[in-house]
């Protein structure tokens, strides 16, 4: 089972001096999001959105399904419970946003 | 506009399906959209998201207005508030003269169905899996869950997605937003044709290859299909 089909990685790299996910992290999380709003979609143009494009509604158009289908990739490559973990689902806002929530929160490489 | 039809009554329930692809929208039919579909309209990023929202909400409307008799631009669209937590959820026709019709759409891919009814009504449609989608058997009610794990793929894929929509249309005719969870009901297919569940009756329809949808009609008769009459242009009665 590998919905995304978008490689095999477990998480962002950590900032060598926080040890916490650093800018790259960011970048990278954001376009591992990217490829999964694709493959969830089937939308190969999802590729290329920028992080300020909305999710749910006009821009991205997630429905539930695929929303819930971007919910558990996230869960399953990064161990981030994003639904569980924010209540207000404020996180969902942007791509932008969700990739800031998920590189916070995510497992360190290795640990998982 | 189509010709003047009842609003179903009883179990009856008028379906339709369009390909949002054998529909042109033209500038006469942009201009019955009202402001706020309008807005969300020219806030899609993609060309084809925004095509497809707006032949579904003019549809969607041309609909309406055969049965109310009301041009399809003078047709109030409200929502109504989420038993549940009180949010603005489904939307509504607001009160006109005569009965005013219930109603549910819904789009997937290229296709969108609308439903309409004398009592509350919810449809759901989705495009069939195209990858893995064993993940959401998690979302559903934990029964169905067991159930779909006890398929062999693809046929499992298919469950789930069946479960979905299943699922999906009766919180539409709840009225309850999807945010608090499907979860919360079992919907798979039994050996009935229809399911109560929830205080709805769930069925499946009969939908184009590659989707799968299904309806849920307030109370305990199960929703029996109705070709309507009047059906607008691109229309296909389900």
């Amino acid at each position: 089972m590998n919905p995304a089909g978008a490689g095999d990685r477990r998480g962002p790299d950590p900032d060598p001096r926080t040890g916490r996910p650093g800018e790259a992290g960011l970048a990278s999380v954001t376009d591992d999001l990217r490829a999964f709003l694709a493959a969830v979609t089937g939308r190969g143009e999802l590729r290329h959105i920028p992080p300020g494009t909305a999710l749910f509604g006009e821009a991205v158009g997630l429905d539930s399904l695929t929303g819930t289908l971007l919910l558990r990739e996230i869960q399953r490559r990064f161990g981030v419970d994003v639904a569980g973990e924010d209540l207000n689902l404020d996180s969902l806002a942007t791509l932008g946003t969700l990739a800031a929530f998920v590189a916070q929160r995510a497992r360190p490489r290795g640990s998982s | 506009m189509p010709a003047r039809g009842t609003v179903p009554s009883g179990d009856l329930v008028d379906v339709w399906w369009f390909d949002t692809r054998d529909v042109t929208v033209g500038p006469a039919g942009l201009a019955v959209l009202d402001q706020g579909e309008r807005d969300r309209a020219a806030a899609f990023l993609f060309p084809a998201d925004r095509h497809r929202y707006q032949v579904a909400h003019l549809m969607l409307r041309r609909a309406l207005a055969g049965y109310t008799g009301t041009p399809p631009g003078r047709l109030r669209l409200g929502r109504e508030r989420c038993p549940h937590c009180g949010a603005p959820g489904k939307p509504v026709l607001l009160a006109g003269a005569g009965t005013v019709p219930s109603f549910s759409l819904s789009h997937s891919g290229d296709m969108v169905i609308i439903a309409v009814a004398g009592r509350p009504v919810g449809v759901d449609v989705e495009r069939d899996a195209a990858r893995c989608v064993c993940s959401l058997a998690q979302a559903l009610h934990p029964a169905d869950a067991a159930w779909v794990a006890g398929l062999g793929e693809p046929g499992r894929h298919e469950a789930i997605i069946t479960c979905w929509v299943r699922a999906e249309a009766v919180l539409k005719c709840t009225g309850q937003g999807i945010g608090h969870g499907l979860g919360g009901f079992p919907v798979r297919p039994g050996q009935a044709a229809a399911r109560r569940v929830n205080g709805c009756t769930v069925r499946q329809l009969p939908a184009p290859p590659g989707y799968r949808a299904a309806v849920a009609l307030a109370g305990t008769g199960q929703p029996a299909l109705r070709v309507p009459a009047g059906l607008p242009r691109g229309a296909k009665p389900a």
